[in-house]
């Protein structure tokens, strides 16, 4: 495995406590990786297509992983998914939904859309720590041996 | 006599004429239906005499043949005859070559061959010696003999059925065992009694003679025979057989070939009468006999050619004779049982009664023995009623006397009570002797078969006597000698006569009269009965479809509309007269909700080919006034005179379809809340519990700054949760809980909802433009307080980065339906979310606070009071406008309160 570039993840997620959660379960697992996060879909988007804050490519790394909340207020997960999975520039970054809810229709919507992975954020911390890091670099290994 | 047992008495006379007519009807049937057929085929044996023979002229003959062809000719069928000796006709019957024969003893050899009639003769055997033989007198005397017996015949069958010690042979015929006998070739035959009498007589064998005892056990049933199993023939025979029985057929046949077998050698016969029995029999002035009886007999003897010679004396002493023997025929006897003991009857020439007479004016005469008790009786002595008085214990208190008329004579004198004579007689004395003060009673005590009798035994005298009597009965001299002798003595019963032939026919007719009133009342009656019925049925049936909420309408077989129920009018908003007539098919058959209809068009086109029992569909149809509605179509069928006919039964189902709507829109609702719930409430446990876990490593390693952050954030998540359970709490009693609505000023409505908002108002220094209105609202100020006050908070809390936030509310009257708006100039509202924001938890801003409920509150709240809610926004940063309707119903713009 090269260490030459340090992994990028992007974090689209509304509710600021959660956010905070994920960053310090990734920080905990992968110390190394650059997390960036964003409150909305529409942010997520603009950060993958450069566009406005994120005009600047040293702002806005291509990631080597998307997780997404479903819900969020103005786009949603589920509609960032599906641009990203439309898109031949992007279509290779693996999208690993957290969604809260366990509920089947947002599943099969998501697997319709073409997710990875689909984790359903557990109460318990330490389990969804040891989830989120094993996802994590699983996708960030076979993500590596595209490149 | 009263008028019942006149009416019974005519009743009874009518059934027997009537069954008279019945049986003569049943024989011209018989005879028609059968006279058609084929005649039966028979055989008789050539030398059977006298049961069957054949004459020198070819011509077969005999009792039994004749008896067969008579049985056959009642039952209308004819016969025809082949002839053969015995062997051979019965090989005959046994191969099936003939259908019958006259005659066959019955035996148990035969029994497995034939079927047999029952029997209509019965004969002993005989043994027949030569007049030399001494030494024979029973079967027991024929041990070691030589024995002949005609081949097969009955004789033979005894002989050989028991081992006698007898050497038997066998001859062709009957006369061929006679004539060797009297050629010394046998010791003996034996034959038939009858037969060998007959057949001595003809052949003239005068050497042989019959021994004159029966052979013990050598009794035979002669009977018609026919082939095991024919049952119709036998059948045919057997009830031929009794109606020749019956009607003196077999009677006169018996006479014509037994009689002159016995009749007794003297030739003048003596016939014996009551000296004194007018009119029958008395001594006429100059003491010669005469009388019916005496001329009868006189007329008998002509007839049949018998030299008769008639002594009339006192009735006991001629019944003595008679068993003595001293005279050979007593003209006229009543049969009784015990003379039946002594002597022979012949068939009745006359049925007299006898009655009892009294003095006229004295007691009345008696109609019933039991009336005689105690009387002092007087009759003739020897007559037969005094053998019935006798025989009813009344002999104690009767006298016997000579004659009738010296009964008579004596009751005139007051020495007895009561006479019993008969009645004819006693009625010629009457006239004889000029009696006037006598009565006779009317009903019969005693009624009885006069006849010729003879001694016992003398059976071919009496069948002589028969067929004189049948003879002068066919040439009507027995209807002239009656008229002559007792006509005369019905006469005085005209008027009488005349009221009971009256009474038969009236009675019968008043009868008929009387039924068919009877019979057409009770058929009025039921008419009127089942009339009421249908009329009652109808009703049940009008009631019933009056009151049905559904529509409904039956179809003759041309499709039309045959009735309608009022419903059709609610259901259709048809008249129900007029769519009589009309196809109903039309009421289904829109083109353009073809497409709505087709599988329920389908289902009810098989459903109906298949079996047309009720089965039931939803369709939509269209009301008279066009709109659609949805209907329940039930299908039945009924089988009329004129074809199938189709009921159809249409039930409007158009308020249960929008319930179901409703109904799916709820169950849709909550499926949404429930996911929300699960969502929103687990999204701030899942922070509380994270942040205290890494608050406890926190603690561990003392970072004072992360411990405050992760507290931050616990507390955050408790908020979160609390301001959606209180705001569940609020949404759900938005259902239940209503205040008593009241009429409140829209006004007050909205100053109270600013006064609760006064402090965030104030914060953020919003300006608020209230325009004028003077309206009222009926309901709940609480709940409707409420739409304005969550409409107001959702513009304060969404007014943006604004620097100057604005809020305008009122009421827009200009379209004419009043439209209520909260309108602000904050940060709007992408179009594509304008219906997602009255959704439960649905906040657009993730940095607004509150939970998301608010809208859907109001949204409840309006939809609740049957009002709509709407938002504009020109889109994000472009401020938005929530406009809202209630019913008019609840509006007032009379400001008068």
């Amino acid at each position: 495995m090269t260490n030459k570039k340090t992994r990028v993840i992007l974090h689209a997620e509304d509710d600021p406590a959660h956010a905070a959660i994920v960053e310090i379960a990734l920080q905990r697992i992968l110390g190394d990786v650059l997390l960036r996060q964003v409150d909305d879909g529409r942010a997520a988007l603009d950060y993958l297509y450069r566009r406005g804050s994120f005009k600047d490519p040293a702002v806005s790394p291509r990631p080597d992983l998307i997780l997404l909340d479903l819900r969020m207020p103005d786009v949603s997960g589920l509609e960032v998914l599906a641009i990203v999975k439309r898109d031949p520039e992007l279509l290779t970054i693996p999208v690993v939904v957290l969604s809260t809810s366990g509920n089947e229709k947002d599943r099969s919507e998501a697997r319709a859309c073409g997710v990875n992975e689909y984790l359903t954020k557990p109460v318990d911390f330490n389990k969804f720590v040891h989830m989120i890091g094993e996802i994590c670099v699983a996708w960030l290994q076979r993500s590596a041996d595209k490149h | 006599m009263t008028p019942l047992s006149l009416y019974l008495g005519a009743k009874v006379r009518g059934l027997r004429s009537l069954s008279m007519v019945a049986a003569l009807l049943l024989q011209l049937f018989f005879a028609v239906t059968l006279m058609a057929n084929d005649p039966i085929i028979s055989a008789a044996e050539i030398d059977y005499p006298p049961f069957s023979i054949v004459t020198d002229a070819g011509r077969v003959d005999g009792f039994s043949v004749e008896l067969l062809r008579a049985a056959l000719k009642a039952m209308g069928r004819d016969v025809t005859f082949r002839t053969g000796t015995w062997p051979e006709v019965r090989a005959l019957l046994e191969n099936g070559e003939i259908q019958a024969l006259p005659l066959v003893g019955r035996t148990p050899e035969r029994e497995p061959l034939f079927d047999f009639t029952f029997p209509y003769m019965s004969l002993h055997g005989a043994i027949v010696v030569r007049t030399d033989t001494h030494d024979i007198h029973t079967l027991d005397d024929l041990r070691g003999r030589r024995v002949a017996v005609m081949k097969g015949d009955n004789a033979e069958e005894f002989l050989r059925r028991t081992d006698h010690g007898i050497n038997i042979f066998t001859t062709a015929t009957l006369e061929q065992a006679l004539q060797a006998l009297q050629a010394g070739n046998y010791d003996a035959v034996v034959i038939q009694r009858l037969v060998a009498l007959r057949l001595l007589q003809e052949t003239g064998l005068s050497t042989l003679r019959v021994i004159d005892r029966p052979i013990d056990g050598f009794r035979q049933d002669f009977s018609f025979a026919v082939k095991d199993g024919d049952r119709a023939t036998l059948a045919l025979l057997n009830e031929g057989l009794s109606l020749i029985i019956f009607d003196g057929t077999y009677q006169r046949l018996h006479a014509k070939w037994f009689a002159a077998l016995q009749l007794p050698a003297r030739q003048r016969l003596i016939v014996g009468g009551d000296v004194i029995f007018p009119p029958y029999e008395y001594l006429d002035n100059r003491g010669n006999p005469s009388g019916f009886l005496t001329e009868l007999t006189r007329a008998i003897a002509f007839e049949t050619n018998l030299d008769i010679e008639i002594r009339l004396g006192p009735w006991d002493q001629v019944v003595k004779q008679l068993a003595d023997g001293e005279i050979d025929i007593i003209q006229g006897m009543f049969y009784s049982p015990e003379r039946s003991q002594l002597f022979d009857f012949g068939p009745s020439h006359l049925i007299t009664h006898y009655v009892s007479a009294v003095q006229r004016g004295g007691l009345p005469a008696p109609a019933s023995y039991a009336e005689l008790a105690g009387l002092r009786l007087v009759a003739q002595r020897g007559d037969v009623i005094v053998e019935e008085l006798q025989n009813r214990g009344l002999s104690t208190q009767l006298t016997l006397v000579d004659s009738q008329e010296e009964a008579l004579r004596q009751l005139l004198d007051g020495r007895h009570d009561c006479a019993l004579v008969a009645r004819l007689p006693a009625l010629a004395l009457f006239e004889k002797n000029n009696w006037t003060s006598v009565q006779l009673g009317r009903d019969s005590l005693l009624e009885r078969n006069y006849a010729y009798t003879v001694k016992k035994g003398q059976q071919a005298l009496l069948a002589k006597l028969n067929d004189g009597l049948q003879a002068i009965h066919t040439n009507g001299e027995y209807r002239r000698i009656h008229d002559k002798w007792l006509a005369h003595y019905h006469q005085p019963d005209t008027l009488w006569v005349t009221m009971r032939y009256s009474a038969i026919i009236l009675i019968p007719l008043v009868l008929v009269l009387l039924t068919t009133f009877l019979w057409s009342w009770t058929l009025r009656r039921q008419v009127a009965l089942q009339t009421r019925q249908i009329r009652e049925d109808q009703l049940r049936l009008q009631a019933i479809t009056d009151t049905a909420q559904d529509a409904i309408l039956m179809m003759n077989p041309e499709g039309e509309v045959a009735f309608s129920n009022p419903s059709v009018r609610k259901v259709f908003g048809y008249e129900p007269e007029e769519i009589l007539g009309c196809d109903l098919h039309s009421f289904f058959r829109f083109e353009d909700l073809r497409e709505k209809n087709l599988a329920a068009i389908t289902l009810t086109e098989q459903k109906a080919m298949n079996n047309g029992s009720a089965t039931a569909f939803e369709l939509t149809t269209r009301h008279k006034d066009g709109r659609e509605i949805s209907v329940e179509l039930s299908l039945g069928q009924v089988e009329l005179k004129e074809g199938t006919h189709k009921v159809g039964v249409i039930r409007d189902i158009s308020l249960r379809k929008a319930v179901e709507a409703e109904a799916q829109q709820k169950n849709e609702e909550l499926e949404q809340f429930v996911y929300l719930v699960s969502h929103d409430l687990k999204s701030p446990l899942i922070t509380i519990s994270s942040f205290l876990e890494v608050l406890q490593q926190d603690v561990a390693n003392n970072n004072t700054e992360r411990i405050a952050k992760d507290i931050h954030f616990i507390r955050g998540g408790i908020d979160k949760m609390d301001q959606l359970l209180t705001a569940l709490l609020q949404l759900s009693r938005t259902g239940r809980k209503e205040g008593a609505p009241q009429r409140t000023r829209l006004q007050t409505l909205i100053d109270s909802s600013l006064a609760a908002l006064a402090g965030p108002i104030r914060d953020y220094g919003i300006e608020v433009v209230v325009e004028p209105h003077d309206l009222q609202l009926f309901g709940d100020p609480l709940q409707l307080g409420q739409i304005w006050q969550n409409l107001i908070e959702n513009a304060i809390k969404y007014r943006g980065k604004q620097p100057k936030p604005r809020i305008i509310l009122g009421v827009d009257l200009s379209t004419g339906k009043p439209e209520f708006f909260v309108c602000d100039n904050g940060i709007g509202i992408a179009p594509k979310h304008a219906d997602r924001i009255f959704g439960l938890f649905t906040q657009l801003h993730p940095d607004s606070d509150g939970c998301g409920l608010g809208l859907a509150l109001v949204k409840k709240i309006v939809e609740r009071y049957r009002g709509s809610i709407r938002v504009e926004s020109e889109g994000l940063g472009k401020g938005s406008c929530f406009y809202f309707t209630l019913p008019e119903s609840l509006i007032n713009q009379d400001t008068t309160i």
